[in-house]
């Protein structure tokens, strides 16, 4: 996963904080692999538990595919799963992350294929001094079935 | 504490008391400085030397530091805080066994040490004295939650499993839960013991449990999942299916489910007369789930003939109208297949033509949009690479770039064609107009840094890679170590070998040797992390990726090239110190300055002959105050300074380095060929016929090429019957020496006759030069003789083969002998696009 995201974006985090997220929301964070196992793409997310009195939300950390695997809609379904596990694991109610404003290709799959809308520009988020936008996604009514085991004795 | 201030002043207690505190926020330098104002007055006080020992440690001086920490403790010798700053001293210095004798030591005094021991045992893997330990503690705190789960994960790593059970039902029975704020932890802990009764073996138990615990667990996948796997155990293959068909409802991209519901279903991929059945099931679950790659690729394995070029082709159709850039890279797993290949391209080919002549697609009618065509060319571009045929590969994609936009996807794949004919020049011009058409992208940026660097453009590949370095880092590269760009400094370190730039290759190559110790210490602070969060199925996948972690392919890369650079280094230095020995023979003049004269060249041995004895001293101190000079400056290892590597070039012994690395990796992964052929090369030039035999004999168990073994049998021999000293090798052993070589005439004439393999080339250059003096003319003339036997012609061998012959033949022969080079003019005019040699 760091490898993958090294190749591809200009954020860059150290093994710890990688394994940092494996152990405390392990359940959150997916990877996809190709044929010979190696990986691709991936989704890295945390649960921001900062305000006590809120209700806990989740936070996609990174999120990126190989260019040479892209088009298969590997983002789409990994971000799926993140935020289905979320909703069940942790009860969250919404999901928010950050965005470059230049990245219109990035921007228009969590707006138009994923459905987050816009909360907040922020300005200067990037170590560059590039402005992000906030997004955030509404997860209440999703995913909230409960499986049924009907075949049980 | 009290006792720790005995025999201060005031003024030095409350000293110490700050030194103590500027520990605990990292401020080694001022904390040193405050020891050193105590020591001046009370220069007998251990607690204080050994804080300066530990802050020593922590500013890189360990070789100082350690031995000062030490005299601490000999004069507070039952001081539980001595032996505690001692046993961090040594955790610093990654010294884990000596560590932890330390801490038994502080909690003979005081116990307060022992969560920190708990520690340290995890970190070292030592089960047993963890659950000595962790047994303690719950005794001390026998309320504590957190201590009794860390009790309970203790006995599970030791193989305890029903007391691990049984301490964990004692925190459910015990604790009140607010289940609404701890739900995650509390799903874990339960998800945990159900995979611990799942370990002892008692399924049905198991399987109960899960029942039991289903409301209270809030991770769904798991909880499903966990339920497949134990009715599968239990041979309830139905249910199990069913359960796995909510797993594949759920991500119907996962191999693992798919494959465990197929085997559900009584079939194997393995066995080749259920695959007309397992086509059907996948069949059956793509129209239950059609947005899955996976299932649509997968029964391409499993068919073939007429049936496999239907599906390939209704496939690959859809792709190249959905313009996926991927379907290459999906396919050419199946090319391993002989008559898929071929399908394939009569498939592509016939969707081509079917194009040109109609503007649709075979058996269809309406008209395709240009891009459809743009793709199949594209794919066919890159199959044609695949199997070999460039030239034809390049015209295709030529022709593409010049009928359309040049696109980066375009451009990459013709740099990559380039870089496999071996024209590394034109393959990094290409690649470096494809980044310059998407400047945003990391991807092809990262991709031009690497052709670059194949290139040896090392000045470039860093430029381009730290354009995508965050603007506010102090420096460029330093961040990218620190961001741990393992792929990266790989490169770089390959790039210098290759030009014969040892001291920077080893710099390099050391640097993701330490940042892979750094990650296997990262484990550090998760042991206590994880008592709270209570992730203990994910802590178990962190234990074994961390004992995994030293036998990847990136460390073992590495360190290989490290062992490869000290043996070149030492060569290197014998072949100087030969020359030397000469010059100073030949002429009469004075000592003094031939001696200056030397000075300046590279791996500069002083030892006459074949001698490994140490250099003077007075180079060892002096390499070993350029190192102190640097630490002093920063608390972190700077990657910024020795920018050429000096450090390593004044290796004073070479061998031995390259034998502790050998030592490392042979713990880890001792079968692998490659570092037993290493390990005969270090051996040999030790002279340790006895090592360098074992070594030929674990060789010979290997799979490896057996040319190989025979030339090395062949040096062995050779060199066994010019010593005198036969070190521990029996007759017996000699004979098999013996046996494996062959009949055994003359050595030289032997290795020239074996070396006719590309694979075998390495081993043979290397014979070679062990059995001939440098310089000579029988070492050119049997260089040039194997190379000639290899006969590599552009129609048998790849350009990427003869580059591998051509970087053996440097590394024997140094870079710039004649021989290198008319072997480089032989082998740029067969490889004419090549710009390699």
């Amino acid at each position: 996963m760091q490898n993958c995201n090294l190749h591809n974006l200009p954020e860059n985090y150290q093994m710890k904080y990688y394994l940092y997220h494996g152990l405390s929301w392990p359940h959150i964070s997916f990877v996809a692999k190709n044929e010979k196992g190696r990986v691709v793409g991936y989704v890295l997310a945390k649960i921001d538990e900062e305000n006590s009195s809120d209700s806990p939300h989740g936070h996609i950390t990174s999120l990126s595919v190989f260019r040479s695997y892209r088009r298969l809609g590997l983002a789409k379904r990994l971000m799926i799963q993140a935020e289905r596990a979320m909703v069940e694991v942790y009860g969250v109610d919404h999901v928010s992350l950050h965005v470059r404003k230049s990245n219109k290709a990035a921007f228009s799959l969590y707006k138009n294929s994923l459905e987050f809308t816009v909360d907040h520009e922020e300005a200067k988020y990037y170590a560059d001094g590039e402005d992000a936008y906030a997004m955030k996604k509404d997860l209440g009514s999703l995913y909230n079935k409960k499986p049924v085991f009907s075949d049980e004795e | 504490m009290a006792s720790a201030l005995d025999g201060l002043s005031h003024k030095e207690q409350t000293l110490f008391k700050s030194v103590l505190k500027l520990f605990e926020i990292r401020q080694y330098k001022k904390g040193l400085r405050t020891c050193d104002q105590i020591l001046a007055k009370s220069p007998n006080h251990g607690e204080t030397l050994a804080m300066k020992g530990l802050f020593l440690v922590n500013l890189n001086r360990a070789e100082e530091g350690i031995p000062i920490a030490k005299e601490g403790v000999m004069k507070s010798i039952s001081s539980s805080i001595s032996w505690h700053v001692l046993g961090l001293a040594y955790r610093a210095d990654r010294n884990f066994p000596e560590a932890i004798k330390c801490y038994h030591k502080s909690i003979e005094f005081d116990d307060a040490m022992l969560r920190d021991l708990a520690i340290l045992y995890s970190q070292t893997c030592r089960y047993q004295e963890l659950v000595e330990t962790r047994e303690k503690i719950v005794e001390k705190f026998p309320k504590d939650r957190m201590f009794r789960v860390g009790l309970a994960v203790a006995y599970q790593l030791n193989n305890q499993l029903d007391k691990a059970i049984d301490t964990i039902n004692e925190v459910l029975a015990n604790e009140t839960w607010d289940v609404e704020k701890q739900k995650a932890e509390y799903t874990e802990l339960l998800l945990y013991k159900n995979w611990l009764i799942e370990l002892t073996g008692d399924i049905q138990k198991a399987y109960d449990n899960l029942k039991d615990i289903k409301g209270h667990v809030t991770d769904i996948t798991s909880l499903i999942s966990q339920r497949a796997n134990l009715l599968f155990k239990l041979g309830q293959k139905e249910k199990a299916a069913k359960a796995y068909e909510m797993l594949i409802e759920r991500n119907p991209d996962s191999i693992e489910y798919i494959e465990k519901y197929l085997v559900c279903h009584g079939l194997s991929v393995e066995d080749p007369k259920s695959h007309k059945a397992i086509v059907e099931v996948l069949g059956d679950l793509t129209r239950r789930f059609p947005t899955s790659n996976v299932l649509k690729i997968w029964p391409l394995k499993l068919v073939h003939g007429d049936e496999f070029r239907k599906m390939a082709e209704s496939l690959t159709i859809s792709a190249f109208r959905k313009e996926i850039p991927s379907h290459f890279n999906s396919m050419k797993v199946l090319y391993s297949d002989q008559q898929k290949e071929k399908a394939m391209r009569e498939v592509v080919e016939g969707i081509l033509q079917s194009l040109e002549r109609t503007g649709s697609v075979p058996n269809s009618q309406n008209k395709e949009e240009p891009s459809c065509r743009y793709w199949a060319e594209y794919y066919l571009s890159q199959h044609y690479d695949f199997v070999g045929e460039h030239d034809l590969a390049l015209k295709i994609i030529a022709g593409l770039i010049e009928s359309s936009d040049p696109s980066t996807e375009l451009l990459m794949a013709k740099a990559k064609i380039l870089k496999h004919i071996g024209n590394l020049s034109g393959a990094k011009d290409v690649m470096n107009e494809a980044r310059k058409l998407d400047l945003s992208d990391r991807f092809v940026n990262n991709k031009t840094a690497k052709y670059m660097a194949r290139n040896g453009d090392l000045e470039d590949a860093e430029n381009t890679i730290t354009m995508f370095v965050r603007n506010d880092a102090a420096n460029k590269l330093q961040e990218l170590v620190d961001m741990q760009c393992c792929w990266y400094l790989y490169e770089v370190a390959q790039a210098h070998h290759r030009q014969g730039s040892l001291g920077l290759a080893l710099k390099y190559y050391h640097q993701i040797e330490k940042i892979y110790n750094d990650m296997y210490d990262d484990q550090f602070d998760f042991h206590l992390y994880v008592l709270r969060k209570c992730t203990f199925r994910s802590y178990n996948r962190l234990l074994s990726w961390a004992s995994q972690l030293f036998s990847k392919k990136e460390f073992v890369a590495a360190v290989l090239g490290s062992i490869e650079c000290y043996i070149q280094l030492y060569d290197s230095q014998v072949q100087a110190s030969k020359k030397k020995a000469n010059e100073t023979a030949a002429s009469t003049s004075t000592n003094g300055s031939s001696k200056k004269s030397a000075g300046g060249s590279k791996g500069k041995g002083k030892t006459k002959g074949k001698s490994k004895k140490a250099p003077p001293p007075a180079k060892v101190a002096s390499g070993k105050s350029t190192k102190t000079n640097q630490d002093e400056d920063n608390t972190k290892p700077d990657f910024t300074k020795d920018p050429k590597g000096q450090k390593y070039l004044k290796t004073p012994k070479p061998l031995d380095e390259a034998l502790k690395l050998l030592d490392r990796l042979q713990q880890v992964s001792y079968r692998d060929s490659r570092v037993l052929c290493l390990g005969f090369e270090v051996y040999i030039r030790k002279g340790d016929l006895e090592n360098a035999f074992a070594m030929l004999q674990r060789l010979k168990q290997t799979d490896f090429n057996s040319q190989s073994v025979k030339i090395y049998s062949v040096v062995l021999l050779a060199l066994i019957s010019r010593s005198a000293d036969k070190g521990a090798l029996q007759p017996e052993d000699i004979e098999q020496v013996q046996s494996l070589s062959d009949e055994f005439s003359d050595a030289a004439t032997k290795v020239l006759e074996l070396a006719s393999n590309p694979k075998s080339a390495q081993a043979a250059f290397s014979a070679i030069g062990m059995l001939f003096e440098a310089e000579s003319k029988e070492r050119d003339d049997g260089l040039l003789t194997i190379q000639k036997a290899l006969e590599l012609d552009s129609t048998t061998a790849s350009a990427n083969d003869a580059l591998s012959v051509y970087s053996a033949l440097k590394s024997v022969s140094g870079q710039k002998s004649e021989i290198v080079r008319s072997v480089g003019d032989h082998f740029s005019s067969i490889y004419s696009q090549a710009s390699c040699f």
